[in-house]
């Protein structure tokens, strides 16, 4: 018991340690200027620019995800039986294998020689490539294929909680499907699509490889410059302070959502 | 009648399904595809225009190395972190500790970090701890499984602890009144049943190690990097159809690897993935108004 | 085996006492069913005598040997759990051998040993069987049979019918009993089911809110309840309060509300004007039709009408507004709701509690218990 009380605090003690010395470290390597590091990153527009494309690719990599996945997450469900129980863990099983697997193989698909391209040009849809990687559409499908296997799950596990009665019940009282979707599915789904999309952002902000693999180095997500500064320009201060910025932010956002969770998620039960 | 209609039901919804299937399976069937292209130039060709083993005969020494280092330390992560985790489980399930709900979210934090950033914080430590007392965890391996071991943790006290806590303690109990003492009670008793736990917490700490790239990237030394770093760093700077080999690979011995746990170790992952366990306790939260 | 005794044991959680200052001694070979309704702490103490749970005040000797300080692996109790609680990644027999195991006993005589309890349990080809292929009676039996292997100096059972259907439940308390007979091993069995600890025990201990209200045999607290509590509880009884008019004695009355009164038979120490209440069992009562003698019932209408089987049961509205339950053999043509009858019962029959819910004794009257045989 107290073997394991141990353990158990030991990783916790680590962390924050860890985080004084990351602290410790950017006061380091330029003593007195801890707070320019901080002002420097807040003000200037490259970092403000690239703080701005994190966030606007995660959400947009969230919302398309969520629009996909919970449909997809609904049919599985209701679909029920061990036909659901094999197709997720299908889905499941394309996240558990290594991402740069599947990134080569988006890279693959969505390059200017890859798949789609050269079907679009033999069907004379386009005369000429469309560009679809080395930028941010390149980095929006790597995150919503980074998600969604798990986006799907999880809502998976949502839709399980909401019985079938309750629609059936919509539609003896004349509601059309569409409406029985819009109007009693997804109310009572509110509040797992809303924490399964907060997962789903919270991993796309500090997704790293599908960034750096499908932006080619030109989309500059703050997980990339955290890299890049730390490894390529040795700059340590500029790099934790970026670190921060994203943990913080990560972690006033849960806050928040928690915060609207928990509100509306009591409202909305009955 | 009824069966058909029962088909045609939302089919809409089916259709997405369907879509998201296929685009999520897709990557992988373009790069086993593509494996088997008799080409051997850095062109690459989907579909392949004839079946030959060119590119896996072509697969460079480097990558052995790189995949045994990846085994390697994937397992001792494994280890460590699901023995951890067992623990932490035990604490937090059984333990009257105060405070309990706060240690548990402290558990779920790390999920919450960004790999870039644990592996940004780990190399500052590493080297403040080498400039105090000497001791560089960077030259090897060390210092790669420590930070492995923070950020899979989490993933192993889910696991575990999503078994114990349909654990019937009056288990315990029954084997302490006939005799059993604590030891041979959690030898004969507590471990077997919560086996396919300890299992899938193995399981999902070897997957996260297995597939991380940022945290190796930053702690992994340059002659020793795990196989998802080498592959990503070679598809950055030098593409050759051996590494479509190398990927098509390492898919199909995961896959095989993901179906022989569930037959042998009987744990469902689609019941209890860790990391929505780890993750989703938000939801569980408001589940009860 | 051997006697078990409590001595002035307590528990307490937080600030509430949930076992208060409870004694009892189960002698050698003795059956005894600790009986009160959920949450009055008899699981408590039953786990106090077991080991799991550390008394807040007070001793438990098994065998003449304190053992409060002793951990339960060593107290040599066996212990049937109230959902069997039996090792799911074991087979029938290995569940039976664990405690065997653990003593590192022979294989051969563990082997033994098993076919043994197989035998008792009526259950001597199932060894290899896994235990959720087994039925809730099935894995009853097993239960007993892994508590019994060890040969414990008592046997510790909680509610261990309480998951099985009536049937089961009624086929297994002839088994238990079979079983605890032949093996005349001291034996405490907790449930809230008067009549599972009826049928079963030699002596009954009723509880409630945390403490003993009466120990006795199942006659005893059937016949001579020592208070309300227990006469309501052991057996339906229908409780009248009022007040007692006229001397003491076989000729008062108790008034109700609404100014009718009732014979009752009081003790002489009973004096005019005391406030008591009357317990009659619906069984005890007759219904006859509304022109009967006025003195010696009471006159209510019928609310309802149940049939029971072989009885019929009546709800009976009186004029004081008390709502009385008669059951009466079911012959004949019975009254229908809505219908004004008269109720009347043997006033020796009667129970009489002080206004405090303690059993009011006479020496000089008639013992109920014989009058009622
Ligand atoms: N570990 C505990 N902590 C706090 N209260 C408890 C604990 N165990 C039991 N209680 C309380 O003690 C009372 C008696 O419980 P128990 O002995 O289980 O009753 P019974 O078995 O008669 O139903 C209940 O009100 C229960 O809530
Ligand atoms: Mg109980």
């Amino acid at each position: 018991m107290l073997l394991s009380l141990g353990l158990l605090v030991l990783p916790q003690a680590a962390f924050i340690w860890l985080s004084l010395h990351a602290d410790l470290g950017l006061g380091q390597i330029s003593d007195a200027v801890t707070l320019e590091n901080y002002l420097r990153v807040l003000t200037d527009p490259f970092y403000l620019g690239s703080f701005w494309l994190t966030v606007h690719l995660s959400a947009a990599a969230t919302l398309f995800g969520l629009l996909v996945g919970f449909p997809a997450a609904y049919a599985l469900a209701r679909i029920g039986g061990w036909i659901a129980t094999i197709i997720l863990s299908l889905i499941l099983t394309t996240s558990l294998i290594t991402v740069v697997v599947k990134l080569m193989g988006l890279n693959i698909i969505l390059g200017s020689t890859g798949l789609i391209n050269t079907s679009l040009l033999a069907l004379s849809i386009t005369s000429s490539p469309v560009q679809m990687i080395n930028n941010e559409t390149g980095v929006f499908i790597g995150l919503v294929q980074y998600t969604m296997p798990l986006m799907i799950v999880l809502l998976f596990g949502v839709v399980q909680t909401i019985p079938v009665e309750i629609e059936e019940a919509a539609a003896i009282l004349g509601a059309t499907r569409a409406r029985t979707y819009l109007r009693v599915i997804l109310p009572n789904a509110r509040a797992g699509l809303l924490s399964s999309g907060l997962i789903a952002f919270n991993m796309s902000m500090g997704a790293f490889t599908s960034a750096v693999l499908l932006g080619g180095g030109r989309v500059r997500t703050i997980p990339v410059l955290i890299q890049q500064m730390i490894i390529q320009n040795n700059d340590y201060g500029k790099g934790a302070a970026l670190s921060t910025m994203l943990v913080v932010f990560a972690f006033l956002l849960n806050l928040i959502a928690g915060g609207l969770l928990a509100r509306g998620g009591g409202g909305q039960t009955g | 009648m009824a069966v058909e209609r029962d088909w045609n039901r939302r089919l809409a919804s089916k259709a997405i399904l369907a879509g998201a299937v296929l685009f999520l399976a897709a990557p992988f069937v373009v790069v086993l595809g593509a494996s088997f292209d008799p080409a051997t130039g850095y062109h690459v060709a989907f579909p392949p225009r004839g079946f030959s083993l060119a590119s896996y005969a072509a697969i460079p020494w480097k990558y052995a190395r790189a995949a045994g280092t990846s085994v390697m330390v994937g397992v001792i992560v494994a280890v460590v972190s699901t023995a951890i985790g067992l623990c932490a489980a035990l604490g937090l399930v059984r333990g009257r500790l105060i405070g309990r709900e706060a240690l548990a979210s402290f558990f779920r934090m790390p999920v919450q970090i960004p790999f870039v950033v644990t592996g940004a914080v780990f190399l500052q430590f590493y080297y403040q701890l080498a400039s105090l007392t000497g001791v560089n965890l960077l030259n090897g391996l060390t210092g790669l499984i420590i930070a492995h071991v923070f950020v899979a943790v989490p993933y192993s006290v889910g696991a575990v602890t999503a078994v114990l806590s349909r654990f019937d303690p009056a288990l315990e109990e029954a084997a302490e009144s006939l005799g059993a003492t604590a030891w041979a009670t959690f030898r004969s008793v507590t471990l077997p049943i919560i086996r396919p736990g300890v299992l899938a917490g193995l399981f999902y700490a070897f997957i996260v190690s297995f597939g991380d790239i940022p945290v190796a990237l930053f702690l992994a030394p340059g002659d020793r990097a795990t196989l998802p770093v080498q592959i990503f760093e070679d598809m950055q700077f030098d593409f050759k159809p051996s590494m479509l080999a190398v990927s098509s690979l390492i898919a199909v011995l995961s896959l095989a690897a993901i179906l022989a746990a569930r037959e042998l170790a009987g744990f469902d992952m689609v019941a209890r993935p860790a990391h929505a366990s780890a993750a989703s306790q938000p939801s569980e939260r408001t589940a009860r108004p | 085996m051997a006697s078990v005794s409590a001595e002035s044991i307590s528990k307490i959680y937080g600030s509430t006492r949930v076992v208060d200052d409870v004694s009892l001694t189960v002698e050698q070979g003795e059956f005894v069913v600790l009986l009160g309704p959920s949450g009055c702490g008899k699981t408590s103490t039953l786990r106090m005598i077991a080991g799991f749970v550390q008394p807040s005040a007070g001793r438990i000797v098994i065998g003449g040997e304190d053992v409060t300080n002793v951990a339960p692996r060593l107290r040599k109790i066996g212990m049937v759990f109230q959902n069997y609680a039996l090792f799911p990644n074991m087979s029938v027999a290995e569940n039976i051998a664990f405690g065997l195991r653990q003593q590192r006993a022979d294989r051969r005589v563990i082997q033994a040993r098993v076919a043994e309890l197989l035998e008792l349990i009526r259950m001597p080809d199932r060894g290899a069987s896994s235990v959720s292929a087994l039925s809730g009676g099935q894995q009853q039996r097993v239960a007993l049979a892994r508590a019994l292997a060890v040969s414990p100096r008592v046997l510790l059972m909680d509610e261990p019918l309480g998951a099985l259907d009536l049937k089961l439940r009624e086929a297994m308390q002839l088994e238990l009993a079979r079983i605890q007979r032949a093996l005349r091993i001291t034996t405490i069995l907790v449930t809230h089911d008067q009549q599972e600890a009826m049928s079963l025990a030699d002596r009954i201990v009723v509880m409630a809110h945390g403490r003993i209200q009466q120990i006795g045999t199942p006659d005893d607290l059937y016949r001579r309840p020592r208070n309300r509590f227990v006469a309501e509880f052991v057996g339906r009884n229908n409780i009248l309060r009022g007040c007692i008019e006229g001397a003491g004695g076989e000729g008062s009355r108790l008034a109700l509300r609404g100014g009718i009164t009732i014979p009752v038979a009081t003790p002489r120490t009973v004096a005019s004007g005391a406030t008591v209440e009357v317990a009659i069992r619906p069984q005890h009562m007759a219904l006859c039709g509304a022109g009967a003698a006025e003195g010696s019932g009471v006159r209510g209408r019928i609310e309802a009408r149940r049939f029971l089987g072989t009885a019929v049961q009546y709800s009976v509205r009186l004029a004081s507004d008390d709502l009385l339950l008669v059951e009466s053999p079911a012959e004949g043509d019975p009254p229908d709701p809505g219908e004004t009858v008269c109720l009347t019962w043997d006033r020796h029959r009667t129970l009489l509690f002080n206004a405090e819910g303690q059993a009011i004794h006479d020496p000089a009257l008639p013992d109920p218990v014989l009058h009622a045989l």
